[in-house]
């Protein structure tokens, strides 16, 4: 599904990531861990485009993604969360959901003008059905940035539903989550994978990755130190002295 | 009607159309300080193609808005990687640029034995298509409003519709808006040139109105009028634009007793209210509680 | 055919004279009250004064003319034929564009760019930009 090849990114001296080989196979929930600085968020916001590779290719269903725009690259299916939590907070939480309607299903299914100029009634099925998901059916007329922590978390991630992708690139989707929410959070997870999307999840807190993934890369300076499932991956020495040994829970 | 209400309602609505062009571009999260100059290129269109080329008004206005989406477009292209203040002093500059422009324009031809058309510094008189098609100046008005509301109209639909929500998006979060499959510079490309459409209408209007203009009609005076009114009242709807005009001309026009320090008035009027309402005052959350009101 | 060239072509038959120019000459002096005027204006065409006519008079400023606008005024026939006077209160001095409408015998419009200060008012000189 999604394949990087030999992906590094510079900034000035430092080797923020640093030919990072990944291959996420399709259906699959793969973790990428790592300790604070090791590259992940960077590897997730070149997968997105948000800056330019320094050298390599990456690869999503066979086709090259590295010399896309942004905007095309989640055309292509590709949606994320934000690991700084970013919403349209002057927006309502309704409207974040209508304005990430941009996959490729909803613009063949819509003539243009339906699209853009359209009111409400033709998205409210779906909208409705996304805020079930996430809990936030009756937040629908709040304004994002009025939303407790918790509630923010959960309308990114519908809002990359929204998007209807085919790849879900979720960056640290648990930070600041107490248990019971990341229980639910891991429900949520498992559920988009029956579903059929493919994700690749980012994260610190181990409760989430072990338990939901299916395949664990183990980032550390940028490079790849470890792959394997999550049993292998927490038995490996290598990963116990780089990570467990750098302070992160 | 007294007549010169009609004449300060006509005042009103054609710095209207200036104030919702200011509004657009705000909306796409850029400041423009040179909206006064698609006002002036308008004006200065749509003066030469009925004064000189003896078209009627309303063709006349249509070529001058393209005119004016054109040059905006223009302008945005190379300056809308700029971002923040660079892209509004960069407008200022093409602003300053246009005028410069109009004074060193020297067309006339004869039209009834009198040279007609733009003299350069000395102005371009006799734009007569109104009074020479006999419409009295409440009938002028009735023309620039009907404009005006028609305007308002399809903009307000616009941004009911998914249009709207996701010109907002696109003006908070740029890079966000990229990340959901956004094309962010060519919606603001489009928001840029139906504002410079939309000042040229004003300009045409305005030409037609006073029949006589001159490059300093289009100074930079007027563009930051335009970008104070939208900003004083409000992001939340297009009407808190049409507020903002009402506000000044409307009521210090009113309250003579501002005469001679009204500019004073107005500067701490902006100033008070970036302060206290950085939105404006039908800003977004107001719009909503508005809206559930009359829901 | 259009408009205007209808209207152009009515107004010719109509009135041959129509073709000539307007033209108007302006005198103010100032009242010592601010920025009020005592104005004297001499309108002819083709040399004969133009007598009867209603006219107004307003003024814009040429920065910013929709805002600075002032109340227009009505002018009362002067001593002399083809003389009208009026008073201007002006916002502030400086160069004002003095908009005349006649109505009456005469249609007409007409704009008088003109200096205004303590003095009086003069016609506006500009340097052209070259």
């Amino acid at each position: 599904m999604l394949e990087l090849k030999g992906v590094t990114r510079h900034f000035g001296g430092v080797r923020a990531v640093d030919g990072l080989d990944l291959l996420v196979p399709e259906g699959c929930i793969f973790g990428l861990i790592g300790p604070n600085g090791s590259g992940k968020s960077t590897t997730v916001n070149l997968i997105t485009g948000l800056f330019p590779l320094t050298a390599g290719t990456i690869l999503f269903r066979g086709e090259r993604l590295d010399d896309l725009p942004t905007h095309r690259r989640l055309q292509k299916g590709i949606a994320r969360t934000f690991q700084n939590i970013r919403l349209f907070g002057r927006l309502t939480v309704w409207q974040n959901l209508w304005v990430a309607q941009n996959s490729p299903e909803d613009r063949a299914r819509r003539s243009f003008f339906a699209r853009w100029l359209g009111g409400r009634r033709r998205a409210r099925d779906e909208i409705a059905h996304l805020l079930e998901f996430s809990g936030l059916a009756h937040k629908a007329d709040e304004f994002a940035a009025n939303l407790s922590f918790g509630e923010q978390r959960r309308l990114e991630l519908a809002r990359a539903l929204a998007a209807r992708p085919r790849l879900l690139l979720l960056d640290e989707p648990a930070a600041g989550m107490n248990s019971e929410e990341i229980g639910q959070l891991r429900e949520r997870i498992l559920a988009l994978r029956a579903r059929g999307i493919t994700i690749l999840l980012i994260e610190h807190v181990m409760e989430l990755v072990m338990g939901v993934t299916d395949r664990i890369a183990v980032l550390n300076f940028g490079q790849k130190i470890a792959e394997g499932s999550p049993a292998e991956i927490q038995a490996d020495p290598v990963v116990r002295k780089a990570y467990l040994g750098g302070g992160a829970t | 009607m007294d007549a010169y209400a009609v004449s300060v309602l006509t005042n009103i609505g054609l710095l209207g159309f200036l104030a919702l062009s200011a509004y657009l571009v705000l909306l796409a999260g850029e400041m423009s300080f040179g909206q006064q100059a698609f006002f002036g290129i308008g004006a200065y269109c749509g003066g030469m193609l009925t004064a000189m080329a003896g078209w009627p008004l309303p063709l006349a206005a249509l070529a001058a808005m393209a005119a004016g989406a054109a040059a905006a477009v223009a302008v945005a292209l190379p300056t809308l990687r700029l971002r923040g203040l660079y892209f509004a002093m960069a407008t200022l500059a093409a602003a300053e640029m246009a005028r410069i422009g109009f004074e060193l324009l020297h067309w006339q031809v004869e039209v009834a034995g009198e040279p007609v058309g733009p003299d350069g510094t000395q102005g371009f008189r006799g734009i007569r298509w109104v009074f020479e098609a006999g419409l009295a100046p409440e009938g002028y008005a009735v023309l620039v409003w009907t404009a005006l509301a028609a305007v308002t109209a399809l903009l307000a639909v616009a941004e009911r519709a998914r249009l709207g929500a996701t010109l907002r998006a696109v003006g908070e979060d740029p890079a966000l808006a990229a990340a959901l499959g956004l094309d962010v510079h060519r919606f603001k490309l489009g928001v840029i040139a139906a504002s410079g459409g939309l000042a040229a209408l004003g300009g045409v209007l305005f030409a037609h109105h006073n029949t006589y203009i001159e490059p300093r009609n289009f100074d930079v005076m007027l563009g930051v009028h335009g970008l104070a009114y939208a900003l004083i009242g409000g992001l939340g709807t297009v009407f808190g634009a049409l507020v903002g005009v009402a506000l000044d001309v409307g009521l210090l026009e009113g309250v003579r007793v501002f005469q001679g320090y009204r500019m004073i008035v107005f500067g701490g009027l902006v100033a008070l209210l970036l302060v206290l309402r950085p939105r404006g005052l039908l800003d977004e959350e107001t719009v909503r509680w508005i809206g559930r009101r009359f829901s | 055919m259009d408009r205007k060239a209808f209207f152009l072509i009515a107004a010719l038959a109509a009135a041959p004279a129509a073709a000539q120019r307007t033209e108007a000459q302006l005198e103010c002096r100032f009242t010592g009250t601010d920025f009020v005027y005592d104005c004297a204006l001499r309108l002819e065409r083709g040399a004969t004064p133009i007598e009867g006519a209603r006219v107004t008079v307003g003024a814009d400023m040429p920065s910013m003319p929709m805002a600075h606008h002032v109340r227009p005024v009505e002018a009362k026939p002067g001593a002399a034929p083809g003389e009208y006077r009026f008073r201007l209160a002006l916002e502030m001095p400086g160069e004002w564009a003095v908009k005349l409408r006649l109505d009456g015998p005469v249609r007409e419009q007409l704009v008088l760019r003109y200096e205004f200060d303590d003095k009086g008012a003069r016609p506006a000189v500009r340097r052209a930009r070259k």
